[in-house]
């Protein structure tokens, strides 16, 4: 048994060994996932910082009322939109160039005449979310401004002062966090991520390869063992994965302070099982079996899929509340959560763990089920002789 | 006293799915002794090269090597088999020393003894002084006979050679042949696949020729050609088949009642000549 466990690590030794013969791809492979994450969170850094970009917003005055004038000079001076007076004319034709992404028009009546209209946020398809917002601060400033006008018999524009001191909302968030470390952490740690899982992908496909090819033959017919030769081409992967991960996060750590926050014995549990899973799905790959082109579309997909879903490029609070429900059934949100709990969340030793455990099961399943079916032979009577 | 065969094969039968590839065949090999496996393609050849080499097919039958079977000791089993597949079997992105080195290991060979063995091999193919190069800047001879070295660390008893020259232009035949010859001198026994008739004639003490699976002739070529000249009427020394080409052509015809009238007749004719 002992001796089948050294060629398992002479076999893990000799994929590392070609892993390095070509030092160039070496280098790429370390800084693609980087260059990745740099690129991502410089993108999503807007997306998910405290104080968002404020909202381009045209106003349209239409009503001479003394209200929708308070109106629109509360929210020129909003700083959550980045507001200008406009004609309509021009007001359209901001946003049909998008120039703006809301137009906010105060109608004829706003200030209480015969027919009563309300306020109109219109906006493109593709900015719903300016949309949501800019009507959220537009209602706000509305009713400010109506109530310090229409509500002097109970204090007017001193009752609407102590209930915004009284009711204000105060924003919480959970963890310790910095928005830079945020962005660069999610970055990190999704992009780094979605490599491993490609590197898993690729390093399943050569084993694919591998096994209609004289290689795998003359390995075959050597007494080492089927399960050594897969358990030392699974270690390899888990071994260049650990090293890849640990570049990359030691590379957020020196760029964008991107550290381990929570616990350390956490982070190294997340980043083994992380490296584990890239390993055992890289034989569920080679397990998939058919053609090499078969294997690549089907593994592409998945892994893009569990990418998308499991929150590795966008934050989660982008996906609908179904996708965010579904993660939880993925090992790809687990190993985010657990990579992010354990650095920039800076998240228990618990919920690290906890993490680390739902994916070191989630590979322990693959393992179990890609050996299977590589290891598995002809169910014909088979006996050679005693 | 070790078994004199180094190879013996009763009674085998191999299924891909419900289609028998191999169909009860009984071999022997002798130590130093090279088995040419010849056969139309589908003949079941590189079949019978995999049940041997205990490459996980669905088979029946008793295979030993030096006496043992995989049942009984799977790992002197297999430590007795030195595999040459057809395609290079080797990693091109290692040096040739390298490449050795891996495979010795998964033969539980290490230390100084590996490292004696891998520049003992590499002295065998002539390969010495290419040991810390990459075979992917090989010549097609040199890669062939890496190839080889890659299956002889382990000093194995019998060696399965899966058509070892293919591709190859004569003077790498021939170093190829050279060191067969020698593995021959040694003890080593082979069974080698082959579609150069010439190169089984001159290289192979015994012929076996398969066809659909089912051993159709079996022995030296003398042997052969008797039984040939017997079955089809042809005199002694007189217009008769001299080489295995003819062998092979007459073995694998269809029986005479299967045969053309026209057919049957120029056998006829060639008989009333001679």
């Amino acid at each position: 048994m002992f001796g089948s466990f050294r060629q398992a690590w002479d076999v893990a030794r000799k994929d590392i060994l070609l892993f390095r013969s070509d030092p160039k791809g070496v280098v790429l492979s370390l800084l693609i996932p980087v260059a990745l994450a740099t690129l991502f969170g410089f993108i999503f850094r807007n997306g998910s910082r405290e104080q968002f970009d404020p909202v381009r917003t045209a106003i349209v005055v239409i009503d001479n009322s003394s209200l929708a004038h308070a109106v629109a000079a509360s929210l020129e001076k909003n700083q959550l939109l980045n507001a200008k007076i406009m004609s309509a004319e021009d007001a359209e034709t901001a946003l049909d160039s998008l120039r703006v992404a809301v137009v906010v028009t105060m109608p004829e009546g706003l200030g209480g005449g015969e027919i009563a209209q309300r306020p109109r946020v219109k906006h493109a398809p593709s900015t719903a979310f300016e949309g949501q917002w800019a009507t959220g601060i537009v209602t706000e400033t509305v009713m400010r401004e109506a109530g310090r006008r229409y509500m002097p018999q109970i204090g007017g524009n001193s009752f609407i002062e102590s209930l915004e001191a009284r009711y204000g909302v105060e924003r919480e968030v959970t963890g310790k966090t910095d928005q830079d470390r945020a962005v660069f952490g999610h970055s990190f740690c999704g992009m780094s991520l979605q490599y491993l899982l490609f590197l898993g992908m690729d390093c399943g496909l050569v084993l694919l390869r591998e096994r209609t090819h004289g290689v795998w033959r003359r390995l075959s017919s050597s007494p080492t063992p089927q399960w050594a030769i897969i358990a030392g081409r699974a270690l390899a992967t888990m071994l260049i994965a650990l090293m890849q991960i640990s570049f990359t996060m030691g590379c957020a750590w020196l760029l964008f302070g991107v550290s381990v926050r929570g616990s350390v014995l956490g982070f190294l549990l997340v980043v083994v099982a992380i490296s584990s899973l890239a390993a055992t799905c890289g034989l569920l790959v080679a397990s998939i079996g058919g053609t090499e082109g078969r294997a690549r579309s089907i593994s592409i997909l998945v892994i893009l899929a569990l990418s998308l879903v499991g929150g590795l490029w966008l934050p989660a609070f982008l996906m609908p509340w179904w996708v965010r429900d579904l993660g939880w059934l993925l090992p790809t949100s687990w190993a985010l959560r657990g990579l992010e709990s354990s650095t920039w969340q800076g998240a228990s030793f618990t919920q690290s763990a906890t993490c680390a455990a739902v994916v070191m099961a989630y590979s322990l399943l693959f393992l179990v089920v890609a050996t299977s079916l590589l290891t598995r032979r002809s169910t014909a009577p088979s006996s050679r002789g005693a | 006293m070790p078994d004199p065969l180094a190879l013996s094969i009763q009674d085998l039968t191999v299924w891909y799915g419900e289609c028998v590839a191999v169909d009860h065949l009984c071999l022997e090999v002798q130590r130093g002794e090279i088995l040419g496996l010849l056969g139309p393609n589908g003949s079941g050849k590189s079949t019978t090269m995999a049940a041997v080499a205990g490459q996980g097919v669905a088979m029946q039958g008793t295979i030993r090597v030096g006496g043992v079977s995989e049942a009984a000791c799977p790992k002197t089993y297999r430590s007795g088999i030195g595999y040459v597949p057809q395609d290079l079997a080797f990693y091109e992105d290692l040096t040739a020393r390298d490449n050795l080195m891996f495979f010795g290991r998964l033969q539980s060979i290490h230390g100084r003894e590996l490292r004696d063995r891998v520049a003992d091999a590499l002295d065998f193919v002539h390969l010495s002084s290419q040991a810390d190069r990459k075979p992917s800047s090989f010549s097609g001879g040199m890669q062939r006979r890496l190839n080889l070295a890659c299956a002889l660390l382990h000093r194995p008893q019998l060696l399965l050679l899966d058509e070892p020259t293919v591709g190859l232009d004569i003077a790498s035949r021939d170093a190829i042949f050279d060191v067969l010859k020698r593995l021959r001198q040694q003890g080593v026994a082979m069974i080698l696949t082959t579609h150069h008739l010439d190169e089984a004639q001159s290289l192979c003490d015994r012929i076996a020729i398969l066809n659909h699976g089912q051993l159709v002739a079996e022995g030296t070529i003398a042997e052969l050609l008797h039984n040939v000249r017997q079955q089809n009427g042809y005199w002694t020394g007189l217009a008769a088949p001299t080489r295995l080409e003819e062998i092979l052509r007459l073995t694998l015809a269809p029986p005479p009642a299967a045969e053309s009238p026209q057919r049957s007749n120029t056998t006829k004719v060639h008989a009333e000549a001679a």
